[in-house]
């Protein structure tokens, strides 16, 4: 009877634990075919109204969808920075791109000011790149290859976790 | 007809022509809309809710009615990415079949106790 318990209860355990153990990666993978062609306004610093289409996304391309009233938006962008410098520092075959949401182009236009991002940054005047991609807050990082949206980190990323995205994609 | 009241008339033809499609796609967004919940808000639907989100939402269905989509097509493209959760009606299929069930199932449980409750209280009284 004490020995049933026992058995039982260890069983009751090893599956409780399960789910806890099988959550080993950082990224919720999506694995969804994107179909994009959206012009977009370039960030520069100088609203120079300048275009970007993105379209076609074959190259890995990592995609760090911000807002300028995000705090944690605010607090990864050195880190999105030096991830840029390492790219180019290691020869990495990867697109970083921000693409700025639910916001205005002035507030957009100030952050890029204030924060000198070292890589392309986007505007979305059409206010609908957001649901191609299915965002659901701020700041949300979706790693993107041959038009398919692998897997996305949602929250603040930094340099490290974009390293390990990297070697993800290439898995 | 006199002169005046026929270019009341053609002006009336013409105001309806102009913003007539401005009011229908109005009224599409809202049905459209109306059906899908907004993933960020608690309990609100898209046309409800004033989150940003639901404000991208609403564009992208005036967009997809602009360019001649149907109602169930702009359901499908937004369960599509976000799942049927976000259809405020749940399709009556599958799991979903249980939850449409389940309350008039305990509704008319509930009667039957409270009549055979009420017909025991009356032959006691008795």
């Amino acid at each position: 009877m004490r020995l049933n318990f026992l058995y039982i209860s260890s069983i009751y355990i090893l599956f409780s634990l399960l789910p806890v153990y099988s959550i080993d990666s950082k990224f919720i993978p999506i694995n969804r075919d994107i179909k994009i062609n959206q012009e977009m306004i370039i960030l520069d610093g100088e609203l120079n109204n300048k275009k970007f289409v993105l379209k076609n996304i074959d190259k890995l391309t990592i995609v760090n969808f911000w807002a300028s009233w995000c705090k944690p938006c605010v607090a990864e962008i050195e880190e999105l920075n030096n991830f840029q410098n390492y790219i180019i520092q290691e020869k990495l075959d990867v697109t970083l791109l921000g693409i700025n949401i639910f916001d205005r182009l002035d507030d957009a236009n100030k952050f890029y000011l204030k924060h000198h991002p070292v890589f392309e940054m986007l505007f979305d005047k059409e206010r609908t790149i957001s649901i191609e991609f299915a965002v659901a807050g701020v700041p949300e990082t979706f790693f993107i290859k041959d038009n398919k949206i692998l897997f996305k980190y949602v929250g603040k990323i930094d340099k490290e976790i974009l390293k390990e995205g990297y070697d993800e994609a290439f898995k | 007809m006199k002169h005046s009241s026929k270019i009341g008339l053609l002006i009336s033809i013409l105001f309806l022509i102009i913003f007539s499609p401005f009011v229908e796609s109005k009224e599409g967004i809202y049905e459209v809309s109306n059906e899908l919940m907004c993933p960020v808000c608690q309990g609100q639907t898209v046309a409800e809710s004033n989150s940003e989100l639901a404000l991208s939402m609403r564009e992208v269905i005036k967009n997809k009615l602009n360019k001649g989509e149907s109602k169930e097509e702009i359901l499908s493209y937004f369960v599509n990415l976000y799942g049927e959760s976000i259809l405020s009606k749940p399709p009556i299929k599958g799991i979903n079949i249980f939850l449409w069930l389940v309350p008039p199932i305990i509704l008319v449980i509930s009667i039957f106790f409270w009549v055979i409750r009420v017909r025991r209280n009356k032959s006691k009284t008795r």
